[in-house]
């Protein structure tokens, strides 16, 4: 198996066969990521597609001593969120986002809560939900959501504490 | 009280649907035939996003970028009548070389590309004077041996255009000057030109907008770089030799000040952009946006190897599952 250092070399050279491992391994990551900051599925994956390709055009722009991931998510974190400035909608409400969360199956009353959690999740700004689901879901540390945000650390451990904050006003 | 931080770590939330299982294909197709950020393409992009929010009408090259239903971009195209084809240098030639009916039902259609420049070069520069490709079709597919090989002649034609288009942006290498996204390989037919403004729109091959949205395109540029060059194709010509009717390829930059944002500003602005170099081209004989459109969803390319049973294995990465 390839290392991702060697399957970045190989795609610089042109090996488009490399850098779709590349996207094997991350595709759902970004995907899912994207999903939790546009609550859109087919938006989701148009925006994880587009986040590849740039990232394939601008290969030689990455800095290895940053991990893939955090590289990918910044990308991918800025095409969501123009998205939505392009598309005017800060929160389009999807009850579908409910539906799908989770594959654990919570006892009913856990449910509720978790149910009641995401409502609340989803009416925060798109730059909280975007750190939330970088710090929470995709499990970066707080170095590496700001780094994927473009932001200063400060901001995300601001970002993430008010956030933390308005979910507490909403759900007590 | 709840909490929120135990929540967060034992619960993600899942879209409904995973990825499409085309989803790493078509990436790697589209890198395939667009080894560098492809300024037809992505001019393209930005024109279909201007008529997307100017015409209102749906970006049918969006569906080869970002996956969608081809079969349904497919039945919107128009049937283009075969029109003499016009002299080029050199002058690209798509011949069907083989056809394999696969035990899936699937088929391999091979074409041998005479003088389409570097349509599988990695790196743009080395140029293929002959070269043999290879495309596994679905089954189910409408699209025909035919219809692709003339589709993909329309590629070969516009990448011979890119070639020259090219080697004239070099001319600005050392001057002071950044044309935007290098150059634009779309040909556009011109409307109207005084020697003040030049007012130019789709080229009618481009099959990607219907012939009635493509009479609104029209895009008038009133900047000229105080060095504007002028050829036809590799040969420099005048501006005044340019008249209304011919197909030309336009190298813009944006002017000074001008800030562009990723997602945000893409609309084509032709207020805001200066032309560098006007190159006449040939109008594309071929239509290539089947190909466009077909790629990475009715086709896969492939080449001949001796570890399938079909006799044929994906050039690119097939993904094997969506993890």
């Amino acid at each position: 198996m390839r290392t991702e250092s060697e399957l970045i070399a190989q795609a610089l050279t042109g090996n488009t066969e490399a850098y779709g491992e590349v996207v094997d391994r991350y595709k759902k990551a970004i995907y899912y990521h994207c999903f939790v900051i546009l609550r859109d599925e087919d938006a989701a994956e148009d925006i994880a597609q587009e986040t590849f390709i740039s990232a394939y055009y601008h290969l030689k722009k990455y800095n290895p001593k940053y991990r893939m991931s955090t590289w990918l998510f910044k990308i991918s974190t800025n095409k969501c969120l123009n998205y939505l400035k392009r598309k005017g909608k800060e929160v389009a409400g999807s009850d579908n986002l409910i539906a799908s969360i989770a594959a654990t199956e919570p006892l009913p009353h856990e449910q509720a809560l978790h149910d009641e959690l995401y409502f609340a999740v989803e009416r925060l700004r798109p730059q909280y939900r975007a750190a939330i689901s970088l710090y929470y879901w995709q499990g970066l540390d707080y170095v590496a959501t700001a780094e994927a945000m473009g932001a200063p650390v400060n901001s995300v451990r601001v970002w993430l504490k008010r956030a933390k904050e308005e979910l507490r006003k909403e759900l007590s | 009280m709840t909490n929120i931080e135990d929540m967060f770590k034992t619960q993600t939330p899942k879209p409904n649907r995973e990825l499409s299982s085309t989803f790493t294909d078509q990436i790697v197709n589209h890198i395939t035939v667009y080894p560098q950020e492809y300024p037809q393409n992505q001019y393209l992009r930005r024109v279909m996003r201007w008529v997307r929010r100017n015409v209102g009408i749906v970006s049918l090259l969006g569906l080869l970028l970002v996956g969608g239903t081809a079969a349904a971009a497919v039945t919107t195209l128009r049937t283009v009548s075969p029109t003499p084809k016009p002299q080029q240098t050199p002058l690209p030639n798509v011949n069907q070389t083989v056809t394999k009916q696969l035990s899936d039902g699937n088929r391999v259609v091979g074409y041998n590309l005479q003088s389409c420049h570097f349509f599988s070069s990695p790196t743009y520069v080395d140029t293929q004077p002959s070269e043999n490709i290879f495309y596994e079709v679905k089954q189910g597919s409408t699209l025909t041996n035919e219809q692709l090989q003339a589709s993909l002649e329309g590629v070969c034609e516009s990448m011979v255009n890119s070639d020259n288009m090219s080697a004239i942006s070099k001319a600005f290498q050392h001057e002071d000057i950044t044309p935007y996204d290098g150059f634009s390989t779309l040909n556009m037919v011109v409307e109207n030109i005084t020697p003040t403004s030049i007012t130019v729109r789709i080229d009618p091959a481009y099959t990607v907008v219907p012939i009635a949205e493509q009479d609104k395109l029209g895009l008038t540029y009133t900047q000229f770089y105080q060095g504007l060059k002028v050829y036809n194709e590799n040969t420099p010509i005048t501006y005044s030799d340019i008249k209304a009717g011919d197909t030309v390829q336009l190298l813009m930059g944006h002017t000074p000040g001008y800030t562009y944002t990723e997602g945000v500003a893409q609309e084509v602005t032709p207020n805001q952009d200066i032309l560098y170099a006007i190159m006449k081209v040939p109008p594309l004989a071929a239509d290539p946006t089947l190909f466009y459109l077909s790629v990475g969803q009715d086709l896969q390319q492939v080449k001949p190897c001796s570890t399938d049973s079909s006799g044929y294995c994906p050039v690119s990465a097939q993904p094997s599952s969506d993890n």
